[in-house]
């Protein structure tokens, strides 16, 4: 357990914000995928995946209120401290190829220190970020500065591409031939996303997310087909995505029951 | 070598299983452990109706263990069903965990726990996070009570957690073993606490939980060579083992079989692999055949 101080936090969206913390410890070690846990003493300790990675002393989140925790999270005030576990789990491999990265909703928070780092190697980076309309829309800025190309699809036609993620994925790749897919978003997305990937003879990672308790390992909450998503997740490769049955279809709720998996 | 083990009436290819709450809460999780070679794996306590268990935090890593306080989180025994039928398929025992709030209730999961597949029950009468339950290990009268009730409505072979933690760990055993027990396991995990010196409070939500790893290694043998000159039945022996060595000194001291908990979480399931060449080794080196010889071997100096 580390203890970190809340240095700034940028408002990204309607009940969506970026939190940059402190925390040397985490930064110097964390890569893209990698994922931290969030302790707030006055309310949970909540999964998050690292959306800044600023070695030696910065790294920060991007959180939507969706619950107690991640509500209080929004509001909580600059110089706070709180306690931070990781960084855990197995994130991108990364090397110097053509790439496009696909983000829906939150899940485009991991896709950008993934785009810096295969920036930095020399590879050639496309992106697409999806939400469902266009004030849900993330990073846009930001990624636009770092990727050769962005693009931005949005259910209902609010901005760029009107349509699911998995469908201007599709054309991407139709248009012009990639080395790999970055995926990051909704199950749903995810396994649309593998199937466009399939059938374009293109390799996939992606992140996935379950329900995390103890974040090292031990106590199987996260468990996916025998797979524990903190510590052999959450980023799976298309080889062994294509093997995990539960994909898509359900998750685990607190007490370890299957429940079915929901489109957001 | 010869690593077979008896555990009452279960027949074990190898004494390593996996300690309960440790990857056990889904049936892919057993079948991994199943497969990486332990001779029976054991599942997460299981109850009646689901139970969420307490919010996060729930784990703190410390240099020398684990502190935790899940709270007995599990999907029910009904839910466990079809988890189990994955994990049948491999061929090992499989024992099943259960729990209750009293002596009806242990015996109805327990009734449950059968018909549900399980070759074996391991009794939870010691988790250190979960309000009272903690009782049926610290009173052998009590501890009477629940075996001989379960005994009475299952057929398989019983076997009960115990605790460091009892005024008595011997007497709760000879309790276990005049109600009809079949088996012991020691140790459960230790109450403990951690707190975090600059947010100044407990870091577990439960404030209090269970310490497991090296750091009670220690207090595991020593109950375990304490059991094994007081009751006649098997001892599964629990609590921090890490390596062959670490579980031979487990069965020098009493142990029939071994279960792996944080190591298993830290190290992964290789980890059996290492500790049946571990010990296999050891066997050679030393001039026995067969791991039974060595059960109890420290008590004849």
């Amino acid at each position: 357990m580390h203890v970190a101080k809340l240095v700034d936090a940028k408002d990204e969206a309607r009940n969506v914000k970026t939190l940059i913390l402190e925390c040397p410890k985490i930064a110097v070690k964390a890569r893209p995928g990698n994922f931290i846990m969030v302790w707030l003493p006055s309310a949970e300790e909540v999964p998050m995946s690292l959306s800044v990675i600023k070695p030696p002393r910065l790294i920060g989140f991007t959180v939507k209120g969706v619950g107690e925790t991640t509500n209080q999270l929004l509001k909580l005030p600059l110089n706070s401290f709180i306690g931070v576990r990781g960084p855990y789990g197995r994130g991108f491999t990364v090397s110097k190829l053509k790439a496009v990265l696909v983000g829906g909703g939150v899940g485009i928070a991991p896709l950008a220190p993934l785009a810096e780092e295969l920036k930095s190697l020399g590879s050639h980076v496309e992106v697409i970020i999806a939400a469902t309309t266009a004030k849900e829309l993330i990073f846009k800025e930001r990624l636009a500065r770092i990727a050769d190309k962005l693009l931005v699809a949005t259910d209902d036609g609010t901005e760029g591409f009107k349509g699911l993620a998995h469908e201007a994925l599709d054309e991407a790749l139709s248009k012009s031939k990639a080395d790999k897919v970055y995926v990051c978003g909704p199950e749903p997305m995810i396994v649309k996303c593998m199937e466009v990937a399939l059938k374009h003879g293109v390799d996939l990672e992606a992140s996935l997310e379950r329900y995390i308790k103890c974040g090292v390992g031990l106590c199987g909450s996260c468990s996916i087909n025998g797979l524990r998503v903190c510590l052999e997740g959450p980023v799976f490769k298309l080889s062994e995505l294509v093997k995990i049955k539960e994909l898509g279809s359900y998750v685990r709720d607190a007490s370890g029951r299957k429940v079915p998996v929901t489109s957001t | 070598m010869n690593l077979e083990t008896e555990i009452s009436s279960l027949k074990l290819s190898n004494p390593f299983m996996n300690a309960s709450g440790v990857l056990s809460t889904t049936g892919g999780l057993l079948k991994r452990i199943a497969m990486a070679g332990a001779g029976a794996v054991v599942t997460k306590s299981l109850s009646l109706d689901p139970r969420e268990g307490y919010p996060n935090p729930v784990v703190v890593e410390l240099p020398y263990g684990y502190l935790n306080a899940i709270g007995l989180a599990n999907p029910g025994l009904e839910s466990f069903r079809e988890e189990l039928r994955e994990v049948k398929d491999v061929g090992v025992p499989v024992i099943v965990s259960v729990f209750g709030s009293t002596v009806e209730e242990f015996a109805r999961a327990s009734f449950k726990a059968e018909e549900i597949g399980a070759d074996a029950i391991e009794l939870n009468l010691s988790c250190p996070h979960a309000g009272g339950l903690t009782s049926y290990s610290q009173d052998p009268k009590l501890a009477y009570d629940v075996i001989a009730r379960v005994k009475h409505s299952v057929s398989i072979p019983v076997f009960a957690k115990l605790s460091a933690e009892s005024p008595s760990i011997v007497e709760v055993a000879k309790a276990v073993e005049k109600a009809g027990g079949d088996g012991v396991t020691a140790i459960n995990t230790i109450k403990a606490m951690y707190i975090d010196v600059d947010l100044k409070r407990p870091v577990l939500s439960n404030k209090f939980g269970g310490l497991s790893g090296p750091a009670i290694k220690p207090i595991a043998v020593r109950c375990v060579y304490e059991l094994h000159e007081a009751v006649e039945i098997p001892i599964i022996g629990v609590g921090g083992i890490s390596d062959y060595r670490d579980a031979l000194e487990f069965i020098l001291a009493g142990a029939s079989a071994i279960q792996v908990g944080s190591a298993l979480a830290k190290e992964g399931f290789d980890l059996f692999r290492r500790l049946i060449n571990g010990v296999e080794g050891y066997l050679k080196l030393h001039g026995f055949s067969s791991i039974k010889e060595l059960i109890g071997y420290a008590h004849r100096c």
